[in-house]
């Protein structure tokens, strides 16, 4: 299994709406070629976040890496939760020339 | 059709050559925030700019792409504001013209098939006498 890739800021965007803001998560790559992604959603919009289709964004010194989202599992309560998501294979990567 | 704005876009091309990505319609917030910003009148021209767009092809003075999507909205109207006057008039003409040929395309989309408007505001409801609540009070 390939190493995962942890970060601290991530979103979920939902066409040019940002849907949801992510402090720390972790994306492990699966054998299939999906991705396991898990972390801490501190911030979301309860409409656009229900919305489909979601990207997940993970901010980089030079861009961004983005992954389509399969599946979403918001979790329980309110305020900062833990997420729970599938993700597809990588998109392109997004540079910005930094 | 839905009540709700998705996040679609347009791809607008300036004289130059470059371009600018902008939202098709604007939901309730961003049309709040943009006639906010327009009642202030020494940032009213900057309002719609900031409303609508949503990322560009325009490059710094270093030549390397100047990128703005999901930058916050005071770095954009301080990215807009460095640019050169009629630049940014003309950027600001083509999202007008956008703005407006997406309003008069919803405006058509709500009309019926004749022509006429699909419904009135306010319906019509019954009069408080009739209502079944009065003729029980009554009844006792």
């Amino acid at each position: 299994m390939s190493r995962p890739i942890r970060g601290v800021v991530g979103r979920l965007d939902w066409g040019y709406f940002v849907a949801g803001a992510i402090n720390g998560y972790t994306a492990q790559r699966l054998e299939d070629g999906s991705w396991d992604l898990t972390g801490t959603l501190v911030n979301f919009d309860a409409f656009k976040i229900r919305q489909r289709p979601l990207v997940f964004i993970a901010p980089h010194a030079h861009g961004e890496w983005r992954w389509p989202v399969k599946t979403v599992d918001l979790g329980e309560g309110s305020g900062p939760r833990e997420l729970r998501a599938t993700l597809g294979p990588q998109l392109p990567e997004m540079v910005t020339g930094k | 059709m839905s009540r709700f704005i998705g996040p679609e876009t347009k791809t607008l091309t300036l004289a130059n050559g470059d371009t600018l990505l902008v939202k098709c319609l604007l939901n309730a917030a961003e049309a709040r925030y943009m006639k906010g910003v327009e009642a202030a009148p020494s940032i009213a021209v900057v309002g719609v700019v900031i409303a609508y767009l949503v990322d560009w092809s325009l490059v710094g003075l270093d030549g390397q792409l100047m990128p703005i999507k999901g930058v916050s909205t005071s770095d954009l109207a301080s990215t807009l504001d460095s640019l050169g006057e009629y630049e940014f008039d003309e950027i600001r003409a083509a999202i007008v013209t956008h703005r407006d040929a997406m309003a008069a395309e919803r405006a058509k989309k709500k009309t019926t098939p004749t022509g006429e408007p699909s419904s009135s505001l306010i319906s019509s409801s019954p009069s408080v006498q009739d209502s079944p609540l009065m003729k029980f009070a009554h009844s006792t």
